[in-house]
């Protein structure tokens, strides 16, 4: 026996896994009330036992004999997914969630701006994070002035106190 | 009469000058999202809903119309164009589209789509002014084992239908579920699956599914696979308008096509790809040149274009009147609904007339600003193409955390966002459709409410589910369609074994 597809079987195990879990998360919620015929266990529980046939159908997919004699040149080999412009674009994201409370809306959003610009093969980061600074400060204002939304102002909050 | 009546009494509401100017504003910025590469009429919708927050629930929904309306209209350029289809629907699009305007026929392409859609747009609307009250009919005589048997058949075809293998569609359906059941039990509140983090006791919003799926998703998809090349873009030339022969071979493509495309788009079956696949084919057998196709026939763009559109209001009419999405779009509106604590299906037809019936005429007058707006500025729409991707997709992330940010001002659904576009980076990588994720996500939730309620009633005697006749048949319905592409694999790979020993 032989693995066909590496990704499509790694992806079948995490299903798997995650099926599991959800098993074991269901059983463990507690039980409804007696008029509640059917509680608030039995959805999750078919949604488990959903996701493990899921799981169990795309290993059984995966894994086997590789096609015999299967003209495997005539398909184009995929590239391989570069991971470093995806690992960029999620540290920026996670940065912006843990100090935009902080920092506020506009000099994350910069970071954001240029960190993305960048993943996509852009270096020119110095006016990257200009554009990106003066597109969150413009939205800033479009939204606080024009549609009464509330972004955070952060660092910039202290500009926009009246004085004293 | 009492359906004309209470049209007009919407176009009395959409047409006062301050809704006027919100469905303009949405035709605008519908059409300028919707326009940028790889985002869909539904990630549109969902990155511009925080734009209404601050609206009446009426104006919001007149607004959304618009914002619907410009978003397939930018999609459908942005196809023909760049030949990058946002979503499944605009896929037929981009084939003659593209070939059109690699020939140089671009704005003719461009024309026959919008007057196209337009067209069909106008026609499916008074289709769904007066198929809605009679769904609304029907609906009223549902009982809760019909909605449970009417939503599993909805999700059995997406599942089956979309995607290359019913495991695959069912892995991304099941997790669609169980996002959808995070936080807490409406009917108990017990906690489920939230792991002790407060956030998600409220469950998780559909917003930040969709945005993070399509637009996070396919951002870092596009990093992760091209980086930063630029798409080729075709530049309009020649003469901008349509000739009398463009007119005659593109008029019965779009009668076919709103024909085709609006009661497909009515039936739970995952929206607008099926009926822009059947224009497409049904144009090709019709041609007397099918070897056109491909290498740029107007037909090919004409039909699935006006199918695409007529689908697209085909698919307001289970929404409003049943309450139940049948589209990628359908389930985003709905969250919209939800945000305004509306509940769409028959009651919003009584308690919230003017908004339903607001609604509906202002599709009407979507459409028209459509084509007065955009037509005159098609040359701004395509300068937006041309924005250089770093900046693009910059800009979409920045779109993308505003949008999900100002929904609750919690820090944490940037981390939700960031988590299921990764969700949606490795579904895109493995080919896994997307679509069945968020049609689990909005419906699992109303499922598990008529499954429990039909239980209540029958006392936990799951027979009722099979026994009423409704219910039981679309069960059945539901089963034929899941099980009949793995039992023809079966047998056809058994006849190719027999055939070649």
């Amino acid at each position: 026996m032989s693995i066909k597809h590496p990704a499509e079987a790694a992806f079948g195990v995490a299903m798997l896994l995650l099926a599991i879990g959800v098993l074991v998360s269901a059983a463990s919620i507690p039980s409804g009330f007696s008029y509640d015929a059917v509680g608030p266990r039995m959805f999750p529980t078919i949604m488990g036992v959903g996701l493990l046939l899921a799981a169990l159908g795309i290993l059984a997919g995966a894994i086997g004999p590789r096609r015999r004699a299967a003209p495997v040149a005539a398909t184009p080999v995929e590239p391989r997914p570069d991971w470093r412009p995806v690992a960029l674009i999620s540290a920026a994201l996670l940065l912006e969630a843990a100090l935009i409370e902080t920092l506020g809306w506009i000099p994350l959003t910069g970071v954001l701006f240029a960190a993305g610009a960048w993943a996509f093969g852009n270096r020119r980061l110095w006016l990257n994070l200009l554009i990106g600074l003066v597109f969150g400060g413009l939205i800033l204002f479009a939204f606080d002035a024009g549609l009464g939304l509330d972004l955070p102002l952060g660092v910039l909050a202290p500009l926009f106190q009246p004085q004293g | 009469m009492e359906t004309f009546t209470a049209l007009m009494h919407g176009f009395g509401v959409a047409l006062l000058p301050a809704n006027l100017f919100w469905a303009a504003i949405g035709v605008t910025l519908g059409t300028a999202i919707g326009v940028l590469p790889g985002i869909g009429p539904a990630t549109t919708v969902a990155l511009l809903m925080p734009m209404t927050l601050g609206l009446e629930p009426v104006s919001a929904f007149i607004m959304f119309a618009g914002i619907y309306y410009g978003a397939q209209y930018g999609g459908s350029t942005a196809s023909i164009l760049l030949n990058t289809p946002g979503e499944a629907g605009a896929m037929m699009t981009a084939l003659d589209g593209n070939a059109m305007a690699r020939k140089g026929r671009g704005a003719q392409a461009l024309a026959t789509a919008a007057i196209g859609s337009f067209f069909a747009g106008t026609v499916a609307t008074v289709g769904l002014t007066f198929a809605a009250p009679l769904l609304v009919e029907v609906a009223l005589k549902l009982t809760a084992p019909d909605y449970f048997a009417l939503m599993i058949l909805s999700l059995a075809t997406v599942t089956a239908v979309l995607g290359r293998s019913v495991s695959m569609g069912m892995a991304a359906l099941f997790l669609g579920l169980l996002l959808g059941a995070v936080g807490l039990d409406p009917q108990t509140g017990q906690a489920r699956f939230t792991f002790g983090i407060v956030e998600l006791l409220d469950g998780i919003d559909t917003v930040v599914v969709a945005v993070g799926l399509f637009a996070v998703g396919e951002t870092l998809y596009v990093a992760a696979r091209e980086g930063g090349a630029p798409d080729k873009i075709h530049a309009l030339r020649g003469s901008m308008w349509m000739s009398r022969e463009d007119w005659r071979r593109s008029w019965k493509p779009w009668l076919r096509g709103t024909l085709i495309g609006f009661p497909i788009g009515a039936m739970p079956a995952g929206g607008s790809e099926i009926p822009t696949i059947l224009s497409y084919t049904t144009e090709k057998r019709l041609s007397r040149n099918p070897e056109e196709f491909g290498h740029g026939a107007i037909e090919g763009v004409a039909g699935p274009e006006a199918a695409n559109n007529a689908s697209a209001a085909g698919a307001l009419a289970p929404l409003l009147a049943l309450g139940l999405p049948t589209s990628t779009t359908a389930a985003v509106m709905l969250a919209a609904f939800q945000q305004y604590g509306l509940r769409p299906g028959p009651m919003l037809f009584q308690s919230n007339a003017e908004l339903v019936w607001g609604l509906i005429a202002s599709l009407y007058v979507g459409n028209v600003l459509l084509l007065v707006l955009n037509l005159p500025m098609v040359g701004l729409w395509v300068r937006l193409l041309s924005i250089p991707k770093p900046w693009l997709y910059g800009g979409i992330l920045v779109f993308a955390t505003l949008g999900t940010y100002s929904l609750n001002g919690n820090p944490f659904d940037i981390v939700l966002l960031w988590g299921i576009g990764m969700l949606g980076l490795v579904l895109r990588l493995l080919d896994v459709p997307v679509v069945p994720v968020i049609l689990g996500l909005i419906l699992g939730p109303m499922i598990e409410q008529q499954m429990r309620r039909a239980l209540a009633v029958s006392q936990g005697d799951w027979s009722v589910f099979v026994t009423h006749p409704l219910s039981g048949g679309l069960l059945l319905l539901a089963l034929v369609l899941v099980l009949t592409p793995p039992v023809l694999r079966l047998l056809r790979g058994r006849a190719a074994r027999a055939a070649h020993p």
